[in-house]
Formats: structure tokens, C-alpha cells, sequence
């Protein structure tokens, strides 16, 4: 069966009620007397209730991740990130440490990323959203309200080098953190992990404490020991433990290079 | 952002894409804690409350697409209204006789006994939406704006930036093809379809 666009056109008129109550019931009477139109009606309702039925999952698809954003912690401006990640890092570090320690050995990766998440929301400050000063807080500011068109803007304006971008992919990992989106922001903060390590020392650090948190929400908890450092029968983690829960950065840092010193 | 007036959210549904998207997310943001109170009032879980809010948010925007909503009252009373009898439905399929807690006259609106409810079922999802992402994201939006929001051929030209509604004709036939010889290709969603428009 062979239609013309002429036909499907009448058909789609019809099926949108676009046409006249007279020219409905015309339409109608020749489908009577012609089975080929008749059954192109019949495939054309089941091509309209397709796009029906998809475009409700979109709605259904939306609200669903709405729910999931409203349950997950909101990102802040960089300006408080040192205070948040430090303090993030404080209760994390407190519970990975205690369960090292055998203070609770039945305590799950997923357990005490819940924790860390609740901890994570409690702490953050909604107050301070929206405030501009810099390119970096237009980012920030952007990746918050999830205009994500104005943040890639922000984001490609700034210059195109490891250090420059150790910030704004920091920021853009947490963003996609608080989407949900796990291998996004794992990728996002191994970047800003890589950038050099000068004045900006803070930015891979907070980008590791950050990609714990990552791994732990997705039950790589071998890794995420792996990450901090935990070394069996030596105590050196402790140390870096003590730096991070006071945030001083570059000491975390120096430990960090002479333990890898020290690996084979 | 503060909920807008009712005729501008209607406006930004009707405008479908990103006017659409906003509009939900803003429903979501100012009226999800209504129905999640009424439900949980309710003997409903979190969970129920969720998942309603949902469902109702998919009616509301279908009846306003379609129509349905006429502003003889609020969004937000329509909104409660419509969740209210899809939960009350819901119980009764567990339990034949139901009484809510909370005085509901007003919401026991007859004209939503016999709502539209197109199953929401997850493999039917997945295979509908299985083949419509094998649908260029362009043929996508025409089919959006066309038989979804109902938008006339030249608005749809204008939304999408063609030159003029033929050209958007010629394009939007050459999507439609292709649909239809991916459904022609799919009998098993041609055969679930079937029985659901007969």
C-alpha cells in the first residue's frame, strides 16, 4: 500500500483535529469505502500513540531525576568549597580511619558514603548561591542554577591549560557529582587531580578527597583506600589524615610525594 | 524562581522543549510537597507519593496539551485533584472500600473518575523508547512539537528555525517515513499498540 504525502497529510489533520466537523465526517466516510485509507489510519494512530507514549516517559524520565537532584546535596561556590571538601574529608577520613582501625569492621563502603552524603548536605549553604564576583563563580553560579549552555561558556572561556581548567573541571566534578553523575565526575576530578601542583595545591587535593567520596558512592571501596594512601603496617596515612582534617593542603602534598617515594 | 501565574505555565507547556521542561521543573519545586503531604496522609509511602507525583504530572501536561484543562480551576487544585484520584484508584484496586483522613470534596471532580491512564509500564517504555532513539534527535523535536504539543506546521517551522512551514513539511515527512519503517520493522510494539488503539 502506497499513500500519497497529500493522504498522510488529510490523515494527520485528522488525527490532530484540525479539520472542520464537515471535512471530519467526509474524511471518515471515505475511510469507510476505502480499506488502503482505512488501515493507514489504523498505522497512523499507532505511529501518534508511540510519540504519545514516549513523550510521557520524558515527563515521567524528568520528574524522576527532579526527585533524585532534590534528594542528592546541592554544589556551593568555590569560595566555600575549602571549608565543605575539608569538612567532607574530616568525617570521611573519620569513619574510613575507625573502620581501619577495627573500631567497626562490619561498616560497608556504601554505609559510610551514605554518611559522608549526609554530612555532605548538612553543611552546605544556599544562602551564598548566586553571588558573582569572578569568571570562576559565574561557573559556579551557572553549574548550580543547572544552565549547564551558560557554564560551558564560562568553562571554554577560561584558558585551555592543566592548571587554568584545575578549578572550573573541580567545580564541574562536583556538579556532576550532585547529578548523580558518577563517571562523569570521576573523570571530571582525575583531571583536575593531574594539574600541577603550585599555587593552586588545594585543587587536587580537594579533587581526590572529591573522587573518594566518587568511588565510595560507587562501592570501589579497594580504590578509594588505594586513593588515600592506606598503606598496611605503616601509620603514614594518619598523618595525611591529620592534614586534611586541619586543610593544610601542602603538607597533605609533601607527604603525599614522599610516600611515593617510597614505593617500588 | 516563584511558581508562575497559571496562563503563563500553560503558555510555557504549550511552547514544548525547554519552555515545556521548565514549566515541570517548576511544578516540581513549588507543588511536589502538596501532593507528597496528601499522599503520605493517606496511608501512602514516600515511594507512592513519588511515584503519583509523577503520573500526575504526566496527566497534567497530557490534559493541557490535549485541551483538557480549561482554568475552571487552579493548577495547582488540578494538580491535587488529579493526584487525589489516581491514588484513591490505587487503593481501591487493594481495597474495594476507602476512606481518606482529610476532607477531599472539593478534589472528587467526576470528570476525572474515567482519566485517561496509558500504562506506564517499564518494558513498554523500553521498547518505545528503545526505538525512538534510533530517531534523529531533529525528527525527535518535530514529532514533539507537532503531534505531542499540537503546534501548527509553521510554528513548528519557527521553533525549529526553517525557513518557512514547506520546508519543515518536506523534513518532517522524510522523519515520519523513517518511523514508520521502524515500527513496520518492531511487531512486537506494533502488536502492543495495535490492541491499545482498537
Amino acid at each position: 500500500m502506497k499513500l500519497s504525502d497529500e493522504t498522510y497529510e488529510r490523515i494527520e489533520r485528522y488525527l490532530l483535529q484540525e479539520m472542520t466537523t464537515e471535512e471530519a465526517a467526509a474524511f471518515e466516510a471515505t475511510c469507510q469505502a476505502d480499506p488502503d485509507l482505512a488501515a493507514a489510519l489504523a498505522h497512523e494512530k499507532k505511529i501518534h500513540l508511540l510519540i504519545r507514549i514516549h513523550n510521557q516517559n520524558q515527563i515521567r524520565q524528568q520528574v524522576r531525576a527532579l526527585d533524585t537532584a532534590a534528594r542528592q546535596p546541592r554544589i556551593i561556590p568555590f569560595r566555600r568549597m575549602a571549608l565543605t571538601v575539608g569538612s567532607i574529608a574530616a568525617i570521611l577520613l573519620v569513619a574510613i580511619g575507625y573502620w581501619w582501625l577495627g573500631g567497626s569492621a562490619e561498616l560497608t563502603g556504601g554505609q559510610m558514603a551514605q554518611e559522608a552524603e549526609k554530612a555532605f548536605a548538612a553543611i552546605l549553604d544556599p544562602s551564598l548561591r548566586g553571588k558573582l564576583a569572578t569568571a570562576e563563580d559565574s561557573l559556579g553560579y551557572y553549574l548550580n542554577q543547572e544552565a549547564w549552555a551558560e557554564a560551558t561558556l564560562y568553562y571554554l572561556a577560561m584558558p585551555d591549560s592543566l592548571q587554568a581548567r584545575a578549578k572550573p573541571r573541580l567545580m564541574a566534578a562536583q556538579a556532576y557529582y550532585a547529578q548523580s553523575d558518577y563517571p562523569q565526575a570521576d573523570s571530571l576530578s582525575l583531571l583536575a587531580m593531574g594539574a600541577p601542583a603550585t599555587a593552586t595545591s588545594e585543587v587536587p587535593c580537594k579533587a581526590k578527597l572529591l573522587r573518594v567520596l566518587i568511588l565510595l558512592r560507587r562501592d570501589q571501596f579497594a580504590e578509594a583506600k588505594a586513593l588515600i594512601g592506606y598503606t598496611p603496617g605503616e601509620d603514614a596515612w594518619k598523618k595525611k589524615w591529620e592534614c586534611l582534617k586541619t586543610q593544610q593542603f601542602d603538607a597533605l602534598e609533601k607527604l603525599d610525594k614522599d610516600l611515593s617515594k617510597k614505593l617500588p | 524562581m516563584s511558581l508562575p501565574q497559571d496562563p503563563e505555565l500553560v503558555r510555557m507547556i504549550l511552547s514544548g522543549g525547554k519552555g515545556l521542561n521548565k514549566a515541570v521543573a517548576l511544578m516540581h519545586q513549588h507543588l511536589k510537597s502538596m501532593v507528597h503531604q496528601h499522599i503520605t496522609h493517606n496511608s501512602g509511602r514516600a515511594e507512592d507519593a513519588d511515584d503519583i507525583f509523577a503520573e500526575s504530572m504526566v496527566a497534567l501536561v497530557q490534559n493541557v496539551l490535549d485541551g483538557k484543562f480549561r482554568g475552571e480551576s487552579s493548577i495547582r487544585t488540578y494538580l491535587k485533584s488529579i493526584a487525589h484520584h489516581k491514588w484513591l484508584n490505587r487503593l481501591r484496586a487493594k481495597r474495594p472500600t476507602v476512606a481518606f483522613e482529610d476532607h477531599m470534596a472539593e478534589l472528587e471532580d467526576p470528570a476525572f473518575a474515567d482519566m485517561e491512564d496509558l500504562p506506564s509500564d517499564e518494558r513498554l517504555a523500553k521498547l518505545v523508547d528503545g526505538l525512538m532513539q534510533q530517531i534523529d534527535p531533529q525528527c525527535n523535536k518535530f514529532f514533539h512539537l507537532r503531534y505531542w504539543c499540537k503546534q501548527r506546521m509553521e510554528q513548528v517551522a519557527v521553533n525549529m528555525g526553517f525557513k518557512n512551514a514547506q520546508i519543515a513539511k518536506n523534513k518532517h515527512q522524510k522523519c515520519l517515513k523513517k518511523l514508520r519503517e521502524l515500527l513496520d520493522g518492531n511487531e512486537n510494539l506494533k502488536d502492543i499498540l495495535g490492541g491499545m488503539v482498537a
